[in-house]
């Protein structure tokens, strides 16, 4: 099924319609067969957890946005993290996308970026010493579906395990977006007193598992059964660890951090990066919170490109693939809400291992739990 | 969902419309101010760089500037902030007019060319305008511009390009308002919506013009500067003009006012609204009364010039710098006529040159190469002219040259006399070299200044450039002492080696007192005068014998008609029987006196009478002696031939005579050839002959024997009024070298022995003349009349025929008395019809010679014809002189001569009778 879908999607590039490609796959799926294809067409490649959501899916194995838009430009590349690590490796890959778009050096209305998993922020700074930092940068790391490594990003020429995918987007119609969440902090907060990039072992001075198991009520625990380090994602999904990043009024709003691995050690591996005083909240969300966030994610991506009324060409979302394996089972609901909210606009979801998005007041961040979308007009 | 997290998401909400209203209304408030500002900008520059400001305002864009597309990718600045880079060109790195683009890293785009100072700059924003005009702003800092800063700078770069426009057209409105106000030329808006078409402005230059102030002249209608009358022609074109408000241009006589009068140029042209209403007159004026005043005095300079030019023979033809006609005169069609195009103005130089060679071609004239083309720029280059023969025969001196305008001027004139005279003065001046006669010209001294080679000959030098600056003079014996002030003539001599010569000198003066010298070596025709003096001596003399001979013939013949009745009479009266014998004695002396009288008139008919007449000599020898007289003497070109087809012949006269005679005809057939080769033919005959045409003198006989002498020359022969004239005295074809006298001796002596000369010639190919000369007759001397018995003439019937009846009856007296039957004839003719009737009844006819109607000798001739043996005697007063050929010895029996010996008579007719019974016997026997 999967394969036959990857030959859709190669005669659909052979035709050379389609002036951007968005192909996000199950990492089971081998993506060998559309590469070399896209000549004339970017074409941005990311595995997402399980496959991807579209208006038609609720998660396909095999899923593709394109867009036909001559007046505008489209360019995309990808570059494997080396030596000179992750930023260098997203600024290569933003040059090469706007060199692939003939814009070199001009700014893009848009970025979309898809790297592999761990050195986010990184890719967010290379990207941004590009093409700016008030250029939104839309994007979510790529996804096994497993939290085993498998996950890979690639481009027409080349694929890696370790990458980062970059487009650049100047499309000739607008484009408006949201980037959110939908949990809602709790009264248990901490600072982080010891960290060491994405592994957190202290708050306020206490391992950081034993905090975080306290402040879940034991929910989300270590135990002895599982072996060390003890992968987490699942449980905590529901009790993130929120940083207050901007505020409202007086209402702050948290980029959240998704506990992934527990170590016996009591420290906390997370998949975004923490900074050691960093004021901390623990994060509470629903099932149901999480089914219809996707929908009112899109609806407030309408409603802030002013198109809340007007007709959508379609949109790309980035649904966090913890979440998502959350309401795995609510995937219907998800994608119905989506349609609903769209209009039954084409769109595709892909479910990610981390989310990377503009946050109001606070500019491009990564994040974890998030959901984020773009509409085309 | 929980409420926390529902108002959540209502503030996150409200935050992200917030925020976007909150760009918007910036944007808003950002596009407001600087319309605000470009609205408030006093004038449309002001309001472009309102524009530039606020975009530096707003964006910190610096520097901003509009560019203009050029070609090969360059552009150029057409405005900025910075004034200093208007006018500025440049290359970007990339395409700037297709598309908006927002560049924040600047260096990645590459190198600009140019003078751009944007070396610093890290982003632009370039906003395509139109097609070929763009908006461009830096910014100095790293980022660049905003997705707000695009949406801003693409507002706004509408309203730079119309304020660019707009500050464009108020300069071109400032430009003109200064140009107009500041111009030379006067200029006056009137209001075309009044009928009184009002001045509604007028700039400083009208002022000066008019001598008017504005304030004087605004509201008024300008026709208070008029000074020609109202209904001139170009006021009344004014006036309908600015009725129906159409544009034109006029030549006005206005005045100033001061009063002075000026030429007044106006124009005149209507502005009309957007509905197209006009509204407005507008008028410039300009004085040219210098111009109207030069422009007057060219006119009246080209008119003079046209008619000049019209006047003179010489073609004069001006073209165009494009080579159209601006002028030709008469003589051009004259010269070169073009019937079609008559080289009229307008028309071009090529088509007229084309229309002029067509009708030469199909004219008499040649037509050459040279004409099928006119290459005036070949003609210009020669600035001397060219001479051409036209094709209809004339000759053309052609000049040309450029103006300065790039037009052409060409004259051409017609040379064909002046080259007729150079040809005449050039062969004068080869006859003047050719000249056998010396010609020489000296300066007043009596130096030599010219010489042909015939002078330089003449005076002894190899070359006549050595003799120039000599005196002629110094080149005689004799010293000069002519005045050279008055024709002279003078005859000098010189020695040389071929011994002593004799010139001729005849001087002509000159104006500048010096003289044309003709010098001619007189030398040989002095000897060649000195020779005719002697033969017109001779003819003279001979002239002078022949009248005399004449005279006493005539007395001659009177008296012995007279003497022959004398002695007849005395010898009849001898015969009588009965004559008383006192009277013999007297009869005796009448007798002896009658005798003694014929021999004195014989003596008297000796006079006058050229003792070359008389006589006989041999034809052969005479030939001879005459070629060895002529062929030493013949030049070596010239073939003398001689052919002799006659017997041993004697003919009358005498040889000197006869060799005299063809000796001349011979060389003067010699100088007829001159020095070109040529034969002089001597051929002799002896025949009778008939009725030979081409007898020029004397007269031949018909059927007589003569010798004829031709001598015939190759040379140049003679017209027929030379051949009419040759023989004439002095008329001669050699000028100095011929005397007239040789031919008029020639026809003296042929004439004197009865001959006749017959001349044939033609121009050109040759001339001969034919001698007819009389062969020897017989003459019986008075020896042979010795014996003068009586002799019986019985049986005899004669005929006697003498014009004097007396003589007539005498001589019949006396023949019947020896025994005859005498019939008298005073009339030849009655005595020819009695022969002719019966020739055989008469035996023998004595015929006087000189007798009315027909002479002896024609007698003679006719009685022949009858019968060819019947003796006949010829009596004449004039027998010496009888050189009649058809009395030669083989006609008649003898000529006997008056006063007429009547017994010799009888004798003769006795002789004769016998010699005819002798000539019948020999017949008989013969037969």
């Amino acid at each position: 099924m999967a394969a036959e879908s990857i030959r859709e999607v190669q005669e659909m590039l052979g035709r050379s319609e389609f002036d951007f490609v968005a192909l996000h796959i199950n990492c089971d799926v081998d993506p060998s067969g559309v590469m070399g294809q896209s000549e004339g067409t970017a074409l941005h490649g990311a595995t997402s957890c399980l496959g991807a959501m579209t208006e038609t899916a609720d998660c396909a194995a095999v899923a593709a946005f394109a867009i036909a838009d001559k007046a505008g430009a489209y360019g995309s590349a990808m570059v494997a993290i080396g030596d000179d690590g992750a930023e260098a490796a997203a600024r290569a890959a933003a040059m090469q996308a706007q060199a692939q778009a003939d814009r070199t050096g001009e700014r893009p209305d848009l970025v979309w970026v898809s790297s592999t998993p761990g050195e986010e922020e990184a890719v967010l700074a290379g990207i941004e010493s590009v093409v700016g930092r008030d250029v939104p940068i839309i994007g979510g790391s790529a996804a096994d579906n497993s939290v085993e490594g498998n996950w890979f990003v690639f481009d027409s020429s080349h694929k890696s395990a370790n990458g980062v995918m970059v487009s650049v987007l100047y499309p000739s119609a607008p484009v408006s977006f949201a980037y959110q969440n939908g949990y809602s902090p709790t009264e248990k907060t901490g600072k982080v007193t010891k960290v060491d990039g994405r592994r957190v072992f202290e708050i306020d001075g206490r391992p950081a598992l034993d905090v975080y198991t306290d402040w879940t009520g034991g929910a989300v625990a270590r135990t002895e059964e599982h072996a060390d380090p003890q992968a987490i994602l699942s449980d905590s999904t529901l009790w993130p660890l929120g940083r207050p990043i901007t505020s409202v009024g007086s209402v702050p709003f948290y980029l959240l951090a998704h506990p992934a691995t527990a170590h016996g050690d009591g420290a906390l591996d997370m998949f975004a990066t923490m900074e050691e005083g960093e004021d901390i909240t623990m994060m509470t969300g629903t099932v149901e919170g999480l089914c219809d966030r996707a929908g009112r994610v899109a609806s407030l991506a309408r409603a802030t490109g002013g198109r809340s009324t007007q007709t959508v060409k379609g949109a790309l979302m980035i649904y966090c693939g913890g979440c998502m394996l959350t309401v795995r089972h609510e995937l219907p609901q998800v994608t119905k809400g989506v349609r609903e909210a769209l209009d039954g606009a084409p769109f595709l979801g892909a479910f990610t291992f981390g989310e990377q998005g503009p946050l109001i007041g606070a500019g491009n961040r990564h994040g974890n739990l998030m959901i984020s979308c773009i509409v085309f007009g | 969902m929980p409420n926390d997290e529902r108002l959540r998401e209502a503030l996150l909400e409200l935050k992200s419309l917030r925020d976007r209203e909150a760009r918007s209304l910036e944007e808003t408030r950002s596009l407001l101010s600087c319309v605000e500002a470009y609205s408030a900008a006093p004038n449309p520059n002001e309001a472009l760089l309102s524009i530039f400001r606020s975009l530096h305002g707003q964006l910190g864009s610096t520097p901003t500037l509009i560019a203009k597309r050029l070609e090969d990718r360059r552009s150029e600045v057409l405005a900025s902030d910075d004034s200093g880079l208007i006018g500025t060109e440049f290359t970007a790195p990339v395409e700037l007019y297709n598309r908006p683009r927002n560049v924040i890293d600047l260096p990645l785009l590459g190198p600009w060319e140019g003078a751009l100072p944007i070396g610093d700059s890290t982003g632009m924003l370039s906003v395509p305008v139109q097609s070929d005009t763009v908006l461009l702003s830096f910014h100095p800092k790293p980022g660049g511009f905003g997705k707000a800063a695009m949406t801003l700078t693409e507002r706004l770069a509408g309203l730079a390009m119309q304020a660019l426009q707009n500050s464009r057209v108020a300069a071109e409105k400032d430009l003109l308002a200064a140009a107009i106000a500041g111009s030379s030329s006067g200029f006056s808006i009137a209001d075309a919506r009044s009928d009184e078409r009002p001045l509604v402005y007028v700039n400083r230059a009208f002022e000066r013009i008019s001598g008017y102030l504005a304030e004087e002249v605004l509201g008024r209608n300008c026709r208070f500067l008029a000074a020609d009358p109202a209904g001139s022609t170009e006021r009344s074109r004014l006036r309908d003009a600015t009725r129906h408000r159409r544009p034109g241009r006029f030549l006005l006589r206005n005045r100033r006012k001061s009063g002075e009068l000026f030429w007044n140029e106006l124009t005149l042209f209507p502005v009309a609204d957007a509905n197209g209403q006009v509204h407005s007159l507008v008028a410039t004026q300009t004085d040219v009364s210098e111009r109207v005043e030069a422009e007057r005095e060219r006119d009246h300079l080209r008119a003079r010039m046209r008619q000049a030019l019209e006047a003179t023979e010489d073609a004069f033809l001006l073209l165009e710098a494009d080579g159209r006609i601006a002028f030709a005169n008469a003589s051009v069609a004259d010269l070169l006529p073009a019937p079609q195009l008559n080289w009229h103005a307008g028309t071009t130089f090529d088509d007229n040159w084309d229309d002029y060679v067509a009708h030469a071609t199909n004219g008499a004239g040649q037509m050459t190469q040279q004409f099928t083309r006119a290459d005036l720029d070949a003609l210009t280059q020669v600035t001397t002219g060219v001479e051409i023969d036209l094709p209809d025969g004339r000759s053309a001196l052609v000049r040309a040259a450029r103006l300065d305008d790039g037009g052409t001027v060409m004259s051409a004139t017609d040379v064909t006399e002046m080259k007729s005279a150079q040809r005449l003065l050039g062969q004068r001046l080869a006859a003047i070299e050719a000249a056998t006669d010396g010609i020489a010209i000296s300066d007043a001294a009596g130096a030599l200044i010219y010489m042909n080679a015939a002078a330089a000959r003449l005076m002894g030098l190899p070359n006549a450039e050595l003799g120039l600056g000599q005196a002629w003079f110094a080149f005689y014996d004799q010293p000069a002492t002519m005045d050279t002030r008055a024709p002279f003539e003078m005859v000098v001599t010189r020695d040389t080696d071929a011994g002593l010569v004799t010139h001729e000198i005849n001087g002509s003066p000159l104006d500048n007192g010096g003289a044309v010298i003709i010098v001619r070596d007189v030398t040989d025709r002095l000897l060649i005068e000195a020779k005719a003096e002697d033969l017109r001596r001779d003819l003279v003399r001979l002239q002078g014998q022949d009248t005399i001979a004449q005279l006493t013939a005539g007395i001659a013949h009177d008296f012995n008609n007279l003497l022959a009745a004398i002695n007849g009479s005395v010898t009849l009266m001898e015969l009588e029987p009965e004559v008383p014998k006192e009277l013999h004695g007297h009869l005796a002396r009448i007798k002896a006196a009658g005798t003694q009288a014929t021999r004195l008139v014989s003596r008297m008919l000796d006079i006058g009478v050229d003792e070359n007449t008389q006589g006989a000599f041999d034809l052969t020898s005479a030939l001879a002696d005459v070629e060895a007289l002529l062929r030493p003497g013949m030049p070596g070109q010239i073939t003398l031939t001689l052919e002799n087809n006659s017997p041993a012949t004697a003919l009358r006269g005498t040889a000197t005579a006869f060799s005299q005679v063809v000796l001349n005809l011979a060389l003067n057939g010699c100088d007829a050839i001159g020095k070109a080769p040529g034969e002089v033919r001597l051929s002799v005959s002896c025949g009778p002959v008939q009725d030979p045409a081409d007898v020029k003198l004397g007269h031949v006989i018909p059927k007589s024997t003569y010798a004829v002498v031709e001598v015939a020359d190759t040379g140049s022969g003679m017209d027929d009024a030379t051949v009419e004239r040759v023989f004439d005295p002095y008329f001669s074809t050699k000028g100095r070298q011929g005397t007239g006298l040789g031919l008029a001796m020639v026809a003296r002596q042929v004439q004197s022995v009865g001959g006749a000369i017959g001349l044939r010639s033609k121009v050109g190919d040759g001339t001969t003349f034919t001698l007819y000369w009389p062969l020897a007759r017989l003459i019986q001397n008075e020896a042979d009349r010795a014996a003068g018995d009586a002799t019986d003439l019985s049986g005899m019937t004669i005929i006697v025929v003498d014009d004097d009846r007396g003589v007539g009856e005498v001589v019949a007296q006396y023949l019947e008395a020896n025994g005859a039957e005498v019939a008298v004839c005073a009339d030849p003719r009655d005595a020819l019809d009695a022969i002719t009737d019966d020739p055989s009844a008469w035996s023998a006819l004595v015929t006087d010679y000189d007798m009315p109607h027909m002479t002896g000798g024609e007698l003679v001739e006719a009685v022949r014809d009858a019968t060819p043996d019947l003796p006949i005697l010829v009596v004449t007063a004039l027998a010496k002189r009888l050189s009649d050929p058809r009395l030669e010895a083989a006609q008649i029996s003898g000529i006997l001569a008056k006063p007429l010996d009547l017994s010799q008579l009888c004798q003769a007719l006795a002789s004769a009778r016998l010699d005819k019974a002798e000539g019948l016997d020999d017949a008989h026997i013969t037969g």
